[in-house]
């Protein structure tokens, strides 16, 4: 087995230990001890692998999707298991509300709480995506997302007024949304627009609603087409500007 | 969660990750009973993951690529301890997903390079190619700083 060859091979030994046992790895494992610059270059390898896992290792998970996907599979398990019992008329009847209610479940998989579209798009814009379109002026940014057809409502005028950064596009249970980033001075905002359909409980024509999520501030309202969340890295009371009927 | 980590390094999107796993585990609240090795839940659901992401690539119309023949690169030492976590992580999401899919594997550390062959349905050998070529490009693009660069156009 030449060094390259050993090389490779112990590319693919996991940064913890629990490779040790696997054959394929022992020869190589072996030569180390005869080869000092194998040694030193396996030594540099282990320390950069342990380093790239503990840090994908801590990649945040968005919060609430253990419980978006609890809530989704559970009843279904549930429903799986009633099924060796279902020989009667009665279990036949039970089975088809059943059959109903998965449907709608279904259905309604389409459309998440306002609650886990605050978190999903927050653990976004946490995560520093980088912008698909990038441009100090609004002109420009309508004009890609008019092209792409995607949900453009409006802006409303006290965020309007501020410098644009850019915009990419995300998805929310299938629906595309549209989020416009803005920069004033120090403070960072941004805005998502999404088909008003995507978050039934969001009444159209209601106040903006303020909620806060560590050091951001999110406020979120809707009209007859579009749902809206503004999410602004300041205090409630320095966002309230940024919103409609502030 | 690893599955999510594996379904964000494929799709780069949180919101399409999070959608992935969970369509993930309501194919295994479904299909699951058709296991009957439990000791494979883990290996079912991080390959059922994979092809739904393939197959979710496909209805958009984007292909993967298939392998180039990239030249081995100089494995430049780089203290990877002192590098930001974020840059890291982009600078592995920014992989090509031949060796994106693979490398996310191995650094997730859940599978062996049998596994992860077996999620893949690629041969054991070209993992360990894989990974190999795909820590080169990580390294060089890590050494290069060019994620430091980019992450000036980024979100603030």
């Amino acid at each position: 087995m030449t060094t390259e060859e050993a090389k490779r091979i112990l590319a693919a030994y996991r940064p913890g230990d629990q490779d040790r046992v696997e054959s394929c790895f022992a020869e190589a494992l072996q030569k180390i001890e005869k080869d000092p610059e194998l040694a030193r270059w396996f030594a540099q390898e282990r320390e950069f692998n342990r380093a790239v896992a503990a840090h994908l290792g801590s990649v945040p998970v968005p919060f609430g999707l253990k419980t978006r996907i609890l809530a989704n599979v559970a009843p279904r398990r549930a429903m799986k298991s009633r099924w060796p019992t279902a020989l009667t008329a009665a279990a036949v009847a039970f089975l088809f509300f059943a059959l109903l209610i998965g449907v709608w479940r279904g259905w309604s998989e389409h459309f998440g709480s306002l609650g886990d579209y605050e978190q999903e798009m927050m653990s976004f814009v946490k995560l520093q995506p980088p912008l698909e379109m990038q441009s100090l002026e609004m002109g420009p940014i309508k004009q890609w997302i008019s092209e792409r057809k995607m949900p453009l409502a409006e802006i409303p005028p006290g965020i309007a007024a501020v410098e644009t950064m850019g915009c990419r596009i995300l998805s929310f249970r299938g629906k595309p949304v549209t989020l416009i980033c803005f920069c004033h001075g120090q403070t960072v905002a941004h805005l998502f627009m999404v088909d008003r359909a995507a978050l039934p409980a969001l009444k159209a024509g209601k106040p903006p609603v303020l909620s806060s999520q560590a050091d951001w501030t999110i406020a979120t309202w809707a009209d007859q087409h579009y749902a809206y969340m503004v999410a602004v890295h300041d205090r409630p009371a320095a966002a309230r500007k940024y919103l409609p009927h502030a | 969660m690893p599955l999510y980590r594996f379904a964000l390094s494929l799709s780069r999107e949180p919101c399409d990750a999070a959608d992935l796993t969970q369509q993930t585990f309501l194919l295994w609240a479904s299909k699951g009973h058709q296991l009957r090795e439990q000791s494979k839940v883990k290996t079912w659901l991080f390959t059922t993951l994979y092809r739904e992401f393939l197959r979710g690539e496909r209805k958009r119309g984007r292909e993967c690529r298939s392998e180039e023949q990239v030249p081995d690169l100089q494995c430049l030492p780089v203290a990877a301890s002192n590098l930001d976590g974020d840059v890291v992580v982009r600078a592995l999401l920014d992989l090509e997903e031949i060796y994106r899919a693979p490398l996310s594997l191995f650094y997730l550390q859940e599978h062996s390079y049998n596994e992860i062959a077996e999620i893949l349905q690629i041969p054991p050998g070209t993992v360990m190619s894989r990974i190999s070529r795909g820590k080169a490009q990580l390294r060089k693009q890590l050494a290069d700083g060019a994620h430091q660069s980019v992450r000036n156009r980024e979100i603030a």
